[in-house]
């Protein structure tokens, strides 16, 4: 019988590293702690804010099996295995498959792809039906523009095609989407994978979520440091109770959220390690690619920020 | 106003448009046998249909239960809190109840399953939630889930209500269409709609008085209702009797009928022509239950009478039909 991955709050965990450019578990452990709690599922290795693409072959695999062991199954775990080609990703996804296969029968493992990082959208569904011969996880598939944009390879198109999704969703294992892209696609996505009831399509941008959220809930950075506040917002969103004591406080929360992702957004992998570090969640705000020092401006607004609604910290 | 903030207004005005205008394309998709139950269930109700929820689910459903009535199918709205301060008494096992939650957790609905369950009455839910502790407890669950709402944090549910209004209406309908509900009996449950309003009218204000149509002696010749019926054009003759009361009618079907009939058709009497069982109706008789009489009678005029049986006009079908706006079914 196909688990179909939780509704609600995916907590999109950043990945830390420590000065050897390792990945650092102690750090790890203690953002699960943080935010386990709160969360109906984990992304370990998300696109940009777990820098997966970043990562090398290794490590990717390296942290996805690591993840797996330390959740043990407490929470949906969605492992970002995306790699720089397809045969890479398809290795992997055989190789988590092999290794993990039974977890996914009790609803504890979906593997994440965003196939137009190295794949277009031209015969995309006959690479699936290759790749699914070859993994017994399901899979929710990514589609972030943004991320695309910063690919070498020269598609023509930045997001899935509506109806190349229409294809996917008909394939059993292919259970979600998480979608970056506009309210029109996603409308247009929507009607492509409605025969498919279940079929969860996430918001994975967290801004278009705090305005008209999707009924399965969201991927969200933010949540790395908020869970909590995140929680709260998202069980509001998917369960409205109308009930008007709540709504000052959510609203105010709601506002905190959107105030931080304007923050961290350009650059989510970055500015959530620079404030997860001064928290203390974290040791050390080591990117895997890249300078991890904020610029001026950056630094300043994330001051202002933590000041505001950590007073005791700042 | 500026260019921008309009811009601005129009855009979001649109997006929840299109997110709701998709909530209830999405209905489509989620129709199913379960519906077709539901509208058996309603069918096969001998008791009341009673309508619940809470917040806008309850304002869903107290339209739900008002176009249920209107339609046809008697209901009415039960509050859940009301419920349980004592308003379940009104719940007998012969009801049906319509319970709406989106979530399917609605406290107060569920706090009403157990009680409702040992009255007996047959639950329906409408909600976004197929495995939630409503849907598991009724009889049939009938599927409103939304993919997205068009308002944030849950402060007012926007698809999700949209969705289910949608739903109320399709069981009416549906429910309608079985019952084989005419117009007749739409209008007979609006008084206060326009349709029910002109239809609620009294015949004595849209009769013509006797003055409107030519008069005959019963002892006329069939030459003489000939020429009437050439100088006027009613349609429509009535016959006195020497009492100076009304005998009988002749409209165009009897003169068409007359002479179709028969080859002396000139020799023979007004008497044998004319109408003489007739019914009438009293002036303050409803358009709606003359309609009636009309299609009973299968007549095309009536004289109007008042309360002391005095004549007092004639009403024609046709007066009928432009009143209300109606055809014939």
């Amino acid at each position: 019988m196909t688990i179909y991955p939780p509704k609600g709050l995916i907590i999109a965990l950043i990945t830390p590293f420590n000065e050897r450019g390792e990945i650092d578990w102690p750090s790890w452990q203690n953002l699960l702690h943080h935010t386990l709690p709160f969360a109906d599922g984990l992304f370990i290795g998300e696109g940009r804010i777990g820098e997966g693409i970043y990562l090398s072959n290794k490590l990717r695999l390296e942290l996805a099996q690591g993840a797996i062991e330390a959740i043990k199954g407490q929470k949906p775990l969605f492992l970002g295995l995306t790699a720089s080609t397809a045969e890479e990703t398809m290795a992997n996804f055989a190789e988590i498959g092999q290794k993990y296969g039974s977890l996914a029968e009790k609803g504890w493992l979906y593997l994440v792809d965003a196939p137009l990082w190295y794949h277009s959208n031209r015969k995309l569904p006959q690479f699936y039906e290759t790749l699914l011969e070859r993994t017994s996880l399901p899979i929710i598939l990514a589609n972030n523009p943004a991320l695309i944009s910063l690919s070498q390879k020269s598609w023509k198109r930045k997001n899935i095609r509506t109806n190349i999704l229409k294809r996917l969703a008909a394939q059993p294992a292919i259970l979600g989407l998480i979608n970056l892209s506009d309210l029109k696609r996603a409308l247009n996505y929507q009607r492509a994978v409605r025969p498919h009831r279940d079929f969860r399509l996430y918001d994975g941008d967290e801004k278009k979520f705090l305005a008209q959220p999707s009924a399965a809930g969201v991927v969200s950075g933010g949540a790395n440091l908020f869970p909590g506040d995140w929680k709260e917002v998202v069980w509001a969103s998917l369960n409205p109770s109308e009930n008007p004591a709540q709504n000052f406080s959510l609203w105010e929360k709601s506002e905190k959220l959107k105030k931080f992702y304007q923050l961290y957004y350009n650059n989510p992998a970055k500015n959530l390690k620079i404030t997860l570090y001064q928290q203390r969640i974290i040791t050390n705000p080591r990117m895997f690619v890249g300078d991890a020092e904020p610029s001026l401006a950056e630094k300043e607004a994330i001051g202002e920020f933590l000041k505001e609604f950590f007073p005791e910290h700042a | 106003m500026q260019e921008k903030v309009l811009k601005e207004i129009l855009r979001h005005a649109r997006e929840v448009i299109q997110i709701e205008a998709e909530a209830i394309q999405g209905l489509l998709e989620r129709l199913d046998a379960n519906f077709a139950r539901a509208v058996e269930i309603l069918l096969a109700c001998k008791g009341r249909v009673i309508v619940t929820g809470i917040g806008k689910s309850g304002l869903v459903g107290r339209k739900i239960a008002a176009t249920l009535t209107s339609t046809g199918t008697p209901a009415v709205f039960l509050h859940p809190v009301e419920g349980l301060h004592g308003d379940l008494g009104m719940v007998t096992p012969q009801d049906v109840i319509i319970a709406i939650s989106n979530s399917g957790e609605t406290t107060e609905i569920i706090n009403l399953l157990p009680a409702l369950q040992k009255i007996g009455a047959k639950i329906i839910s409408l909600t976004g939630a197929l495995n939630s502790t409503l849907a598991r407890h009724s009889l049939v669950a009938v599927d409103v889930g939304v993919e997205r709402e068009a308002c944030p944090l849950g402060l007012a549910p926007t698809s999700s209500t949209t969705a289910t209004l949608v739903m109320g209406d399709a069981l009416a309908i549906a429910l309608m269409r079985q019952k084989k509900f005419a117009e007749k009996d739409f209008a007979l449950f609006h008084p206060g709609g326009s349709l029910g309003e002109r239809l609620a009218l009294q015949v004595k204000e849209i009769m013509h008085p006797l003055a409107d149509f030519p008069v005959l002696s019963s002892k006329a010749t069939m030459q003489d209702l000939l020429q009437v019926f050439h100088e006027h054009e009613e349609g429509l003759v009535l016959i006195f009797n020497e009492e100076n009361t009304l005998a009988g009618l002749v409209t165009d079907r009897e003169l068409k009928r007359g002479h179709l009939g028969s080859p002396h058709f000139l020799n023979q009497k007004i008497a044998d022509l004319m109408i003489t069982d007739f019914p009438v109706v009293e002036e303050s008789t409803s358009i709606g239950e003359a309609w009636r009489l009309f299609g009973e009678k299968k007549l095309l005029a009536m004289p109007v009478v008042d309360k002391e049986k005095k004549l007092k006009g004639m009403i024609t079908l046709q007066d009928i039909l432009q009143c209300g706006k109606l055809k014939i079914i």
